[in-house]
């Protein structure tokens, strides 16, 4: 059984916004438009967010790709009244969307506003429809949905591996932002397998977790150079 | 005999049941239309989405949920104290009990409908029984709402059941209702004895129950890690804020019925006295918990709780902060304080700024929270729609409304408590007040005597 | 029944996406065509290679496609441009394909002035004709082609049609060469070793959003290194942006002034010893003092640099500190193999060209040409060659004319001036992937050439504002619809060339713009049909890779990056066997789309440097004897010096003799009223026009800066306070041209007295999902040239901020320490 993790690291990010558009192309995500998104209701499960820090008159600024950090013990999971999302057994926190009744409670918990709701039927025009990844299910208007470290693809991969005959290897799982990002910041693995990427970088010294301190254990890790 | 002796004494009491005038059409006329449109606006929103409101990320909670807790809080007023008053046997709480106890129903109804109005898809509200979870807040609260509310109904039908009789003996139409509803009460002794002793169970009963409602009410906001939220005071701090608000809202019910019904005779300036003084305990007793949550925040000083401390205090809700601290504090503490502001008028106004502050609270506790997201996002806004709107208005309307119904058809005061008080309490209370005193000295105890 | 295995597969994931689907039909509105779809059992699936042509960054991508329907893309992962990467605009490719609002078939102008739907017959039977009559009348040479289609192999076949009419009046949108023609004597830009650097010093050039292959330059200086050898890069800017962000050292400097910066460092660079004196003394000239051949003592590039740009003076025009100027000077000596480069504002204002001298100067003074990590060359890609053309039927339209500049003029500009003055008459325009109208600040006046130019052709795949001025507007298939053979990339090291035939047919009545030409062609008959004798484009193109497959230089890309290289050097040990076949060469190129050679032959100096004196020109000769030209002109019996001085005050230089023709600092020649200096920026959202038909590039347009489907206004703190600015607050842009509206955002390090907008929104073309959102900065700009190549300045204009409304909703990102853990 793995335990899905992810690292991204800071020192490559550039802040391209790929692993941004990769995701909401691979997922079946849609655009608001601009009435909805005046409205602070952009949809996104992966955003990539500035941080500026000001030291020594010096400016810098930090961007920091931002998505479900896939909590452990996650706090959204233990509000839910219906069992719309839960912690599989290989550590992604899922959704189901033919539960959910809406109720946004997991969005009010969640400390890392990973969550993002359907505000109205999603919008396809023209012909968009046609492009969307038959291997991720579509939402309809009142679920809250998230990233899902691209759990469609773990599926694909493992059944590749098991008709190849063989386990699941290092590198087999590659999610959509993962795949897109031109600096290679990202690195998607089994956090269970000692030996591989997203393990070995886990352990650098210059990894840390986004609010490690709330007690949510993360499974994606942030690296960075530390002053 | 005893029924001619009440239409004798109270018949003041029956006339908005006997004989209901153009007031009531137009009222129930103005009253329902409002209702209705909100349930326009509700099909709207169910049609369209949520998007028809001005909810967001991160401000996915607003005025459903902070009407949620208003409300719900406001229907504190009625069995808590009407229980509280009558564990302690309050004599004066006779003329109120009743009026308190259909608040809590009425708004208890209202209050726990919104969670439904908050939910993308409301048709699959029941999934909370098919697949519910005990482990979240939101169940817990499902249960103890839903206990509150029927213990709260019996608790306020259970009082009813002699008026009801007097009614159905009096041959009031709809005949039926009064019938049925009498349950063959002919206030038998035996009857009598049970009913006391359903009453004396069932107040013992609705305190914790009505405790605990506030209270996981509150644990929806503080079992979570939010900044403003996470909080082990929240229990008490809520069951205080509402019991404050229910109070202020029990007054404000109690002047416009008494101004409506002439009641003048059965509210007198005693009872206004004797609650404005708790309202006044209460405001002070809010202002300590507020005070204490807030400078524990401050102190504390952890950056996402400032980000919080700060939008509320001088940011963009300092208007709502600043104005939830002058309703909930100092207008009602400045007219209360003194005999001289404490009058119907003064009472009146200081409880209505206490329901305005206390729903400020609701708000101030809700939104900012929400529009401070940890997580690097820039900060929130929200703008309720018209939707969110006349879904208050929906929602008070629908509370006066039920007050008109019921004062239509029910004894706003009841009436077999004051006939109660008339003949047994001055005696009752004498005896009781006997058992006070201290005995006389021949009955001291012996290792008493000082050495 | 045995399933071969990745049918099984397909039912698997297929089918599972199917039963989801299946569901929510029941539920709620579920495109109706993808359940049937899915619903339809299995789907075929297969992965096809193409290329973006979203832009000119030429990356590989993966297409997958489920019964034929593409239905997602991914980066090539060997492919040596991207290695795996896209931007967002390659990655919303899909959304562009089916994206509302694509032009449906050939439309005509009608006699009311609206366009109405004709045939693709009668379209090109009107063209022909009208051709044929110019030609027969003698005036082939006023037809023009403005092209925005970044390939050559197109541009080849194009020039080749206007050839046969006898005109030469193509204009590519985005040469950029003058620098490099002045001080290296070669037309094309060279190419930059970015992999191979171990410190890039970029001007200006926002390496990792705008340039020419972001993404490319993001590979090479971060994607394809380990964490420890990151490539450092210092950045000389106005603002912070992205890869400034990524900069060890980010110097802010006041607009106009990234040349004088540059200089700066030079100057340090020679005064502590910190250049390469071989290179220098083989390779160079005008570093020194020199003689002319009149026996005159000239001054050289180091007493210019030591006399005029010591780190005071130029602190004080760029208003940074000196000891910055000193420290990256260090950092540069410091380095092995370090580049410099210039691009966005650096190369946009009207003292472009000194800038991008005085860039190119640091790369002579390090040494860096020809070098690992350098300036290079990259190989030719060698094509079959076209039998040579006659000579140039009639001088170009677009090339230098009178003596307002020096070598250049702006194309759009020239054009629509030509036009309106009557001195350039053109009597049939075609316009190809090109939106001059937007996209240009003399746009205005085009529109209005546009509508006196007889027969206007557009060819696009939407209606944008240039096809809405067109009197025949005729569709062309998007990238995944056409075939491709997209050439190097401009500042690339080695060259590339993506061939793809279309991934789907096209969903509309739209033709290929070489098929167009083609078809032109054979219409018109006689000479024109015998310049194109090709049947297709797709035929085209095989008869120019021929040249590629026999040269046996390259490789195919194929699996992994390493293998590929492998690969390529077996080929390579395998050139001398003999010729390579065709076919199965094509076969593969067209199914791997991507071919590409990283090897560079060393020390071929004269690719490098095919100036007179065959070194690089510190002292550009050609600059010199282009305004003893000017000067000398109607002037008879000037001396040198004279003319020299007199051409240079012709052009409104501020430097004389013959500090004016080496790179200097020649201050901005600001336009207008206004307290602010505007500047536009292409943020990643932005890249490829095309974008803005997505709804997901539109939404995230302003990502970084929370400002989606929005124009924003950057503002520097400091600006914004003395402006009473704050973010959020909705302002309007005032130049003397006119205005539009943005919403202010504080930047966390801009120049202060500027504004920087974004391009890419503010289109008005009905019908197109843009429409109405946001603006354009340029519909605002002020013309302003750089002297000597004609080109309008994009940063000289000066603007006025005016408050329509404080901020009504959101706030600023939360800043440093308010809520991280
Ligand atoms: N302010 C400012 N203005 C600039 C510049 C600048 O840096 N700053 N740069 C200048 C330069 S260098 C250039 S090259 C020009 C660029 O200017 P243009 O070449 O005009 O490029 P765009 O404005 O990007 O518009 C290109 C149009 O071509 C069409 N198009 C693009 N790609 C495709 C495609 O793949 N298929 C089809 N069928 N159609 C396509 C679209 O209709 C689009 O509207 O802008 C110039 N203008
Ligand atoms: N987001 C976005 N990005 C784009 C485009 C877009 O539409 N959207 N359009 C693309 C287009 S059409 C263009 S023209 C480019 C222009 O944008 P830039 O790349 O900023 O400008 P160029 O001057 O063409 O720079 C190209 C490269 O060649 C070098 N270079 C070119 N000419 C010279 C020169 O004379 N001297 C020196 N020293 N260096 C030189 C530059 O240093 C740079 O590395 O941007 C491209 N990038
Ligand atoms: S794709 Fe990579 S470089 Fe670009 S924003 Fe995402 S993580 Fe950063
Ligand atoms: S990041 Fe948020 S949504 Fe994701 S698991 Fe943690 S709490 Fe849940
Ligand atoms: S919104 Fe859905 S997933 Fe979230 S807590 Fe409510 S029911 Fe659960
Ligand atoms: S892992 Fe997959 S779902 Fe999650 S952000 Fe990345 S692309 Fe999106
Ligand atoms: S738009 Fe340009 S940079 Fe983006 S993926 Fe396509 S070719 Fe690459
Ligand atoms: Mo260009």
């Amino acid at each position: 059984m793995s335990r899905w993790g992810m690292a991204i690291d800071l020192d490559r990010c550039t802040g391209c916004g790929s692993c941004m558009a990769a995701c909401h192309q691979e997922n079946n995500l849609t655009a608001v438009g601009p009435s909805e998104a005046a409205l602070d209701r952009v949809f996104h499960w992966l955003r990539v967010l500035p941080e500026v820090s000001e030291a020594h008159a010096e400016v810098t600024v930090t961007y920091t790709p931002q998505l479900c950090v896939q909590c452990d013990k996650p706090p959204c999971v233990r509000v839910c009244p219906v069992h719309a999302t839960y912690l599989s057994d290989e550590g992604i926190v899922a959704q189901i969307y033919a539960r959910c009744i809406g109720c946004r409670y997991c969005m009010a918990a969640c400390p890392y506003n990973a969550k993002v709701f359907n505000w109205y039927e999603p919008q396809w025009p023209g012909q968009l429809q046609a492009k969307a990844n038959p291997d991720v299910s579509l939402r309809y208007k009142g679920v809250v949905e998230k990233c899902t470290f691209c759990h469609h693809r773990v599926l694909k991969a493992r059944e590749d591996a098991a008709l190849a005959g063989r386990g699941l290897r290092d590198g087999d799982v590659s999610t959509a932002c993962e795949d897109s990002c031109p600096a290679k910041a990202i690195v998607f693995g089994d956090l269970d397998d000692p030996a591989s990427r997203v393990s070995r970088l886990a352990r650098s010294p210059r990894a840390s977790r986004h609010h490690e301190d709330l007690g949510t254990e993360p499974k994606v890790y942030h690296l960075a150079r530390k002053e | 005999m005893s029924a001619d002796k009440h239409e004798f004494v109270d018949g003041d009491l029956l006339r908005s049941i006997e004989q209901s005038g153009v007031g009531f059409r137009v009222a129930t006329t103005v009253l329902g239309l409002t209702v209705l449109t909100a349930w326009v606006l509700f099909s709207r929103q169910i049609l369209e989405g949520l998007g028809v409101t001005g909810l967001n990320q991160p401000v996915a909670w607003g005025f459903y949920i902070v009407n949620f807790v208003f409300f719900i809080g406001i229907s504190h007023a009625g069995t808590l104290i009407s229980a509280i008053l009558r564990l302690s046997q309050a004599e004066w709480r006779r003329p109120i009990t009743r009026m308190a106890e259909v608040i809590t129903v009425v708004v208890l109804a209202i209050g726990a409908f919104h969670p439904v109005l908050d939910l993308g898809r409301p048709e699959r509200a029941l999934n909370i029984f098919t697949a519910g979870r005990l482990q979240s807040p939101l169940l817990w609260d499902v249960s103890s709402i839903s206990a509150y509310f029927m213990a709260s109904t019996v608790y306020l039908y259970i009082p009813m059941i002699p008026d009801i009789a007097i009614l159905r003996d009096r041959g009031v139409r709809p005949r039926w209702l009064y019938s049925f509803l009498a349950w063959g009460w002919q206030g038998t002794p035996r009857q009598q004895a049970v009913l006391g002793r359903a009453v004396n169970i069932m107040m013992v009963l609705v305190i914790p129950i009505a405790v605990s409602v506030h209270t996981v009410i509150s644990y929806i906001f503080a079992m979570t890690l939010q900044p403003g939220w996470h909080s082990t005071i929240f229990g008490p701090y809520f069951v205080v804020g509402a019991i404050f608000s229910g109070i202020a809202a029990l007054l404000m019910v109690m002047i416009v019925l008494r101004r409506i019904f002439r009641l003048e005779r059965y509210l007198k300036q005693i009872h206004f006295d004797y609650l404005s003084r708790l309202l006044l305990i209460m405001a002070l007793l809010w202002f300590y918990f507020t005070f204490s949550e807030y400078l524990t925040a401050f102190f504390g000083h952890e950056p996402a709780e400032m980000r919080v401390f700060y939008y509320k205090v001088s940011g963009p809700y300092a208007p709502f902060f600043w104005g939830m601290v002058v309703c909930n504090f100092l207008v009602p503490v400045l007219i209360l304080a003194f005999r001289r502001t404490r009058t119907i008028p003064g009472i009146f106004v200081a409880s209505l700024t206490v329901v305005v502050g206390m729903w400020l609270e609701r708000l101030n506790i809700v939104v900012p929270s929400l529009a401070n997201p940890r997580s690097g996002l820039p900060t929130g806004y929200y703008l309720p729609s018209v939707v969110e709107w006349g879904m208050f208005a929906g929602g008070i309307a629908t509370f006066i409304l039920g007050f008109v119904l019921f004062a239509r058809f029910f004894p706003l005061i009841s009436l077999w408590e004051i006939q109660e008080g008339r003949e047994l309490s001055v005696a009752e209370t004498a005896a009781r007040l006997e058992t006070y005193l201290p005995d006389p000295p021949a009955a001291a105890p012996a290792e008493e005597a000082s050495p | 029944m045995i399933l071969p295995r990745r049918d099984l597969l397909k039912m698997l994931g297929v089918g599972a996406g199917a039963v989801g689907l299946g569901g929510c039909r029941q539920a709620w509105s579920v495109p109706d065509r993808l359940v049937e779809l899915a619903l339809r059992g299995p789907g075929l699936e297969s992965q096809v290679q193409t290329i973006c042509g979203l832009c000119a960054g030429g990356c590989g991508l993966t297409v997958r496609l489920v019964d034929g329907l593409p239905v997602g893309i991914r980066g090539n992962p060997h492919h040596p441009l991207n290695r795996g990467g896209l931007c967002p605009v390659g990655l919303a490719g899909l959304e562009v394909l089916y994206a509302p609002g694509r032009l449906q078939g050939p439309l005509r102008r009608q006699a009311g002035g609206e366009h109405g739907a004709t045939t693709w017959e009668e379209a090109l039977d009107e063209i022909a004709t009208r051709l044929t009559a110019l030609t027969a009348a003698g005036q082939g040479d006023r037809v023009a082609f403005l092209s925005g289609e970044p390939s050559e192999l197109f541009h080849d076949l194009a020039r080749r049609f206007l050839h046969g009419l006898g005109s030469a009046n193509l204009s590519r949108l985005d040469d950029a060469g003058l620098a490099h023609e002045l001080t290296q004597g070669i037309a094309r830009a060279p190419g930059y070793d970015l992999g191979g650097a171990d410190l890039v010093v970029s001007f200006g050039l926002d390496l990792y959003e705008d340039g020419p292959t972001p993404i490319h330059a993001t590979a090479a200086m971060i994607g394809s290194r380990p964490t420890e050898q990151l490539g450092a890069l210092i950045q000389v800017g106005t603002r912070v942006s992205p890869s400034a962000s990524k900069a060890e050292i980010f110097a802010l400097v006041r607009p106009g002034t990234l040349g004088a910066f540059a200089l700066g460092i030079a100057h340090t660079l020679v005064r502590e010893g910190g250049y390469d004196r071989a290179f220098v003394a083989e390779h160079t000239f005008g570093f020194d003092d020199w003689t002319d051949e009149d026996g005159r003592e000239r001054l050289g590039f180091r007493r210019l640099l030591l006399e005029r740009y010591y780190p005071d003076r130029v602190a004080a025009l760029c208003g940074c500190d000196p000891a910055l100027i000193v420290r990256v000077a260090r950092r540069l000596a410091a380095a092995a193999a370090p580049v410099a480069v210039a691009g966005g504002d650096a190369v946009r204002g009207t003292n472009a060209t000194w800038t991008q001298m005085a860039v190119q100067a640091l790369n002579a003074l390090t040494g860096a040409f020809d070098r690992p990590g350098g300036v290079v060359m990259p190989p030719p890609i060698p094509l079959t060659p076209l039998a040579a053309l006659p000579a140039p039927p009639a001088p170009s339209l677009f090339a230098a004319a009178g003596d307002e500049t020096a070598f250049g003029v702006d194309p759009v500009e020239a054009l629509a001036a030509g036009v309106l003055d009557g001195t350039r008459p053109v009597e049939l325009l075609i316009v190809l992937d090109t939106n001059p109208v937007f996209s240009s600040p003399a746009g205005d006046r085009l529109r209005e050439a546009l509508a006196r130019i007889p027969t206007v052709v557009a060819l696009a795949s939407f209606m944008d504002e240039t096809a809405a001025a067109a009197e025949l507007v005729l569709p062309t298939p998007t990238f995944l619809e056409r075939w491709q053979g997209a050439t190097t990339p401009r500042g690339v090291a080695f060259s590339t060339l993506g061939l793809a035939p279309p991934v789907v047919e096209p969903l509309t009545d739209a033709r290929h713009p070489g098929d167009v030409l083609l078809e032109l062609g054979r219409r018109l008959g006689g000479e024109a049909a015998a310049a194109l004798p090709w049947s297709d484009y797709p035929a085209y193109l095989k008869q120019r890779i021929e040249g590629l497959a026999l040269s046996g230089q390259g490789s195919v890309v194929t699996g992994s990056f390493e293998e590929s290289w492998i690969q390529f050097l077996e080929e390579r040990g395998w050139r001398f066997l003999g010729r390579k076949e065709i076919e199965s060469f094509w076969r593969t190129l067209t199914q791997e789309s991507s071919w590409w050679n990283p090897v560079r032959s060393r020390g071929d100096w004269g690719r490098l440097f095919a100036t007179a004196s065959g070194r690089y020109e510190f002292f550009s000769r050609r600059l010199e004897a282009r305004l003893v030209e000017l000067g000398a002109a109607g002037e008879g019996g000037a001396s040198a010096a004279e003319a020299l001085a007199r051409g240079s005050a012709r052009l409104g230089l501020e430097a004389e003799g013959d500090e004016a023709c080496m790179p200097h600092h020649e201050p901005e020649a600001a336009r207008g009223e206004g307290e602010l200096t505007l500047l536009p920026f292409r943020p990643i959202t932005a890249r490829g026009s095309l974008g803005v038909t997505s709804p997901m590039v539109l939404e995230m347009f302003g990502y970084t800066a929370f400002s989606p489907w929005q124009t924003w206004a950057e503002l520097a703190a400091e600006t914004a306070h003395e402006l009473d600015l704050g973010d959020g607050d909705e302002v309007r842009v005032e130049s003397d041209r006119g205005h539009f509206a943005a919403v202010v955002r504080i930047h966390p390090a801009a120049a202060a007295g500027t504004v920087h907008v974004p391009l890419g929104l503010g289109h008005e073309a009905p019908g197109s999902l843009a429409a109405g959102i946001g603006a354009n900065p340029v519909g605002i700009m002020l013309a302003a040239r750089d002297p000597l190549s004609g080109r309008l300045s994009r940063t000289a204009t000066r603007v006025r901020l005016a408050l329509v409304k404080r901020r009504s909703r959101g706030g600023p990102p939360p800043r440093h320490g308010g809520s991280e853990a």
